[in-house]
């Protein structure tokens, strides 16, 4: 009988290992009780060699020296970015944390921020409040936003990317309904300034005052925002988005301080190619004028007085970008480029790139930005003529 | 007896005009039969949890997991929980309205239903997607072969495809087969409807979906629905402002 024996046991090993037919592949659902505590993130490197334009008038006020730079740099750059997270019942809590160690010119650098923590109460659906540091990330425009009261500026080299946030406390109070106006919602905002707190914000000794409400109205997301209370001058505005077919989408801003209006207005197209098409146009109302830029380079040349130091500071841009994701027939490929037209004075910076998605979660990035214009034009004097990156992120 | 003939002949004209214009079997209303497909394919409101996976022609495949919520015929909201570098990314669809929540970039931007949030065949409109009752007016039923063949129009600009052929079974009034078109015919991908499974509590449908389209060629795929319960949720966990807290109204 032992043959007997063995026959019925490979029979009863071939049932168990053939799937029955239709049966569906298992799969891993994540538990329905969720866990409290939640941890992910991501690490990555980005290598950078730089081509820097010796001649230029802030190359020369970063180094504050006679002495000519290298042509050429070569930077290691890295970030590790970790987000954690605690939720029970109505309350939960939230940390972003940001390493970024360096090495570029002989010199390692490191760098620890806190880019956000906060405790959030949702005491009901309609109801948030939130405490502590956080991004809010106001406005509609791709690359500027005017609109951002409370943010900081995006990096136009990936405007996705997290922000470090301000310490403030806000609250969301959300209502629906039929018809026409589908959403409102409202978010009021105090943040205050110190000398301990939110020192990068504007002046100390005050409590800030700030509000949005949005609505969804004719299938339109209006924004309407303002801000006061000492620490930055007081100031209001507008956004909109809204899809006017299946694959156009329009948006703006609209944002007033005292003396200078700021407008952003733009569009995105997808072709039938899956081709998408971003153009948006930026009015910087309290921006420089020609004369004022070139006297400011001037100055830079005699003494290194500095002062204009801050992205996109003249009055007219255009920015324009393209993205074809699967390019090439290959799926997880993205070719992309970019450009910022200074209007004013004709200067521009293109940054093309390729994207690959390796993995489910191994991205690849390959990265260029080549900054062109005459003397005393903005992106002419900018230090870096060309500085080639590549990034490899892994996300945990 | 002239008087009677001429009664006579009226009478047969008027019934042969009558059966001439009218089948002798009672014409489907497609409207009332596409409003059966919706509820054959998911109840009024519900959650889900589903897989996306993109097949490739050299046989890699990538796989998403999300977590699904919907409610009445134009409200959808999805959570990715899979893998590691989509998780927490949400999407939510109000009518022609999406919206596209990515963590790191920290603020709901608008999307458009032709772009893919994930790539491969699937866009958004096919990942988001409400009734066809809602996006859909019947423009003829074709009962002539095994399954009644919907011709359905678009009733508006914003939707995703300007027509659907849509092959339904007669028993079940499920959707086997689905061609989506442009306006001048060009096939733009078929959604085939295959596995039929019980997820309880009387709802029976195909639990996947799997697509390949002339414009993707070497391409597949799939949705695989693993769970389905019929669920109500708050209004307001279909709003812009909501949705970076999606994951708190799975449960």
């Amino acid at each position: 009988m032992p043959v007997n024996r063995i026959l019925l046991t490979i029979g009863v090993f071939l049932l168990l290992a053939t799937p029955a037919k239709g049966q569906e592949p298992t799969v891993d659902i994540p538990p329905v009780e969720r866990k409290p505590f939640s941890v992910g993130g991501y690490l990555e490197l980005r290598p950078a060699i730089i081509w820097q334009d010796t001649e230029a008038a802030l190359l020369r006020l970063r180094a504050f020296t006679t002495q000519a730079a290298d042509a050429r740099t070569l930077q290691l750059n890295s970030r590790v970015q970790l987000d954690t997270g605690y939720q029970r019942g109505w309350l939960s809590a939230h940390a972003r944390t940001v390493v970024d160690p360096g090495y570029a010119s002989g010199d390692w650098t490191g760098d620890v921020r806190l880019y956000e923590a906060y405790l959030s109460l949702k005491p009901a659906p309609s109801l948030t409040v939130d405490a502590g540091k956080k991004t809010l990330k106001w406005g509609k425009g791709y690359i500027w936003n005017p609109a951002a009261f409370l943010d900081r500026q995006k990096s136009p080299e990936d405007p996705a990317l997290a922000l470090e946030g301000f310490t403030f406390l806000s609250a969301d109070y959300i209502r629906t309904f039929g018809g026409p106006l589908q959403v409102l919602s409202v978010t009021p905002v105090l943040l205050p300034v110190s000398r301990d707190l939110n020192q990068g914000f504007g002046e100390p000794g005050y409590v800030n005052v700030a509000g949005k409400v949005y609505v969804l109205l004719y299938d339109t997301d209006i924004d309407a925002m303002f801000l006061t209370g000492g620490s930055r001058p007081a100031r209001f505005g507008f956004d909109f988005s809204r899809n006017l077919r299946s694959n156009l989408e329009v948006h703006g801003e609209w944002t007033h301080v005292p003396d200078a209006t700021s407008l952003v207005v733009g569009l995105r197209y997808l072709t039938q190619h899956n081709t998408t098409f971003i153009i948006d146009y930026f009015g910087n109302g309290t921006g420089y004028a020609p004369a004022e830029m070139e006297a400011y380079f001037e100055q830079i040349e005699r003494g290194y007085e500095a002062g204009y130091g801050r992205l996109n500071p003249m009055r007219n841009y255009a920015y324009g970008r393209l993205s074809q994701p699967d390019a090439l027939g290959v799926l997880y490929l993205t070719l992309g480029a970019s450009a910022i037209v200074n209007a004013d004075d004709g200067s521009y910076t293109l940054l093309p790139e390729v994207q690959y998605k390796a993995t489910e979660n191994l991205e690849l990035r390959w990265l260029a930005n080549i900054q062109r214009g005459g003397a005393r034009t903005e992106f002419g004097e900018k230090q870096a003529d060309v500085r080639l990156e590549v990034r490899a992120r892994y996300y945990f | 007896m002239r008087v009677h003939l001429r009664w006579v002949v009226l009478v047969l004209a008027g019934v042969l005009l009558a059966i001439g214009t009218r089948p002798l079997r009672a014409a489907v209303d497609g409207a009332a039969l596409l409003l059966q497909v919706d509820r054959r394919l998911n109840p009024p409101t519900y959650e889900a949890y589903k897989r996306l996976i993109n097949v490739e022609p050299n046989g890699r495949s990538r796989e998403y997991l999300l977590y699904q919520a919907a409610e009445g015929r134009d409200k959808v909201a999805a959570l990715f929980l899979s893998p590691a570098s989509d998780k927490g990314r949400s999407t939510l669809r109000v009518g022609d309205n999406m919206w596209l929540y990515v963590p790191n970039a920290g603020r709901p931007v608008r999307i458009t239903s032709l772009q893919s949030v994930v790539g491969g065949v699937f866009n958004n409109a096919d990942i988001l997607s409400l009734d066809y009752s809602a996006e859909y007016d019947v423009a003829s039923v074709d009962e002539s072969g095994e399954h009644y063949l919907l011709d359905l129009k678009a009733k508006t600009g914003g939707v995703a495809y300007d027509r659907l052929k849509m092959w339904v079974t007669r028993k079940e009034k499920l959707p086997v087969r689905i061609e989506c078109l442009t306006a001048t015919s060009m096939l733009i991908k078929t959604l085939h409807f295959k596995d039929i499974k019980d997820f309880g509590a009387g709802v029976v449908r195909p639990s996947t979906i799997e697509t390949d389209s002339p414009l993707h060629k070497g391409y597949t795929s799939s949705m695989v629905f693993v769970q389905m319960t019929a669920r109500t949720f708050p209004a307001e966990a279909f709003t812009l402002t909501f949705m970076p807290n999606l994951e708190s109204i799975r449960r």
